[in-house]
C-alpha cells in the first residue's frame, strides 16, 4: 500500500516536471534548437562591439612603423655621413691622425672614425 | 652597397629603439590604469591602447630580433639571439635584452590567456613588467651601438623618471577601493 502510493506521488512528481519544462521550452527555445540561420541573422543585426580606441590604434601602429623608418634612415644617414668623413681622413698625410681600427660593430667603427676626424681637425 | 650591406643592421637597431619606447609605452599605460593619476582618457581606452601598444612592442622586438639574425657583419644565430651570456660581443648587456625579451613573452602570454588564469598568478607575472622595463633600458643603454647618443640617452633618463614617478605614486598613494569603502577617512 505505502510502495503503491510513494510510486504515485513519483509519477505524479515527474509529470509536473515534464509539464514545467515544456511549458518554458514553448516561452524560450533552446540553443540546440535555435538553427544557425537563426543565429547568423542575430548576429547580423547586432553591430560588432568597437574597440574603445580603435582610432587610437591605427594612428599608434601607423607613428610605430613611420618612426621606425625613421629612426633607420637617420642612422643611415649619419652612418653615411661618418663614411665621407673617412674618406677624408684617408687622404690626410699619415701621423697626423691614427687608424681607427676595425670595431666589433659598424657603430664602434663609425665611432672610432669620428674620433679620428676630430683628431685630425 | 653600403647601405644594402648594412640595412638588417639598421633595421636591428630601429628595431630595438622603437620597442623600447613601445615597451615604456606600455608601462607607462598600466601605471596610468592602476593609479589614475590622469583623469582625462577613460580607463577603457587606455587598457585598449595598453593591450595594443603591448602587441605592436612584442611585433618590433621581433624585427629587431631578425635585423640581428640576418646582419652579416654581428652574425648571431640562434644560440646568441636566445641563450644569455653565448655572445662574444658585450655578452653582459646582451644577457639583459635576451632575460628582458623572455620576460616580455611571458607577461603577453599571461595577458591573452588572462581569463582562464588564476588572478594572482596573472597579476605576479604582469607585475614583473617593471623588471622588463629596467632590463630592457639596461640593455638599450649597455648593448647599443646608439648608447652615446645623447638623444637616446635623454630619453630613456626622462622615460626611467616617469616610471619612477608613476611607481612612487602607486605605492604611496592610497587605493582608490579603500578610499570609496571608506569615505569618512
Amino acid at each position: 500500500m505505502n510502495d503503491n502510493s510513494n510510486q504515485s506521488d513519483q509519477a505524479e512528481r515527474i509529470r509536473a516536471l515534464q509539464a514545467r519544462r515544456a511549458a518554458s521550452a514553448r516561452l524560450r527555445p533552446t540553443p540546440a534548437a535555435e538553427s544557425s540561420s537563426t543565429r547568423a541573422n542575430a548576429s547580423k543585426r547586432r553591430p560588432r562591439r568597437r574597440h574603445a580606441a580603435a582610432g587610437t590604434r591605427i594612428f599608434l601602429a601607423g607613428l610605430s612603423v613611420s618612426s621606425f623608418f625613421a629612426v633607420a634612415g637617420a642612422i643611415g644617414l649619419a652612418h653615411r655621413t661618418t663614411t665621407t668623413a673617412q674618406a677624408v681622413t684617408t687622404s690626410i698625410p699619415v701621423g697626423t691622425a691614427s687608424a681607427g681600427g676595425a670595431g666589433a660593430t659598424p657603430g664602434a667603427a663609425s665611432a672610432r672614425v669620428v674620433n679620428t676626424v676630430t683628431k685630425a681637425s | 652597397m653600403l647601405s644594402q650591406s648594412h640595412t638588417w643592421w639598421y633595421t636591428a637597431r630601429a628595431g630595438g629603439i622603437v620597442a623600447l619606447a613601445l615597451v615604456a609605452l606600455t608601462v607607462i599605460g598600466g601605471l596610468q590604469l592602476s593609479t589614475r593619476l590622469v583623469r582625462r582618457p577613460a580607463p577603457a581606452w587606455v587598457l585598449d591602447v595598453h593591450r595594443f601598444v603591448a602587441g605592436l612592442s612584442v611585433a618590433l622586438v621581433g624585427v629587431h630580433l631578425v635585423g640581428l639574425a640576418l646582419d652579416p657583419f654581428v652574425k648571431f644565430g640562434l644560440t646568441e639571439l636566445f641563450v644569455p651570456m653565448a655572445t662574444k660581443y658585450r655578452p653582459g648587456s646582451v644577457a639583459f635584452g635576451i632575460v628582458a625579451l623572455y620576460v616580455l613573452l611571458a607577461i603577453e602570454v599571461t595577458s591573452l590567456a588572462m581569463r582562464r588564469l588564476p588572478r594572482r598568478v596573472w597579476h605576479g607575472i604582469h607585475l614583473s613588467s617593471y623588471a622588463l622595463f629596467v632590463l630592457a633600458t639596461v640593455h638599450g643603454l649597455t648593448a647599443g651601438t646608439d648608447r652615446h647618443n645623447a638623444l637616446f640617452q635623454w630619453a630613456c633618463l626622462l622615460t626611467a623618471g616617469v616610471v619612477l614617478f608613476m611607481t612612487l605614486v602607486r605605492i604611496l598613494a592610497p587605493r582608490r577601493s579603500v578610499a570609496r569603502r571608506d569615505p569618512l577617512t
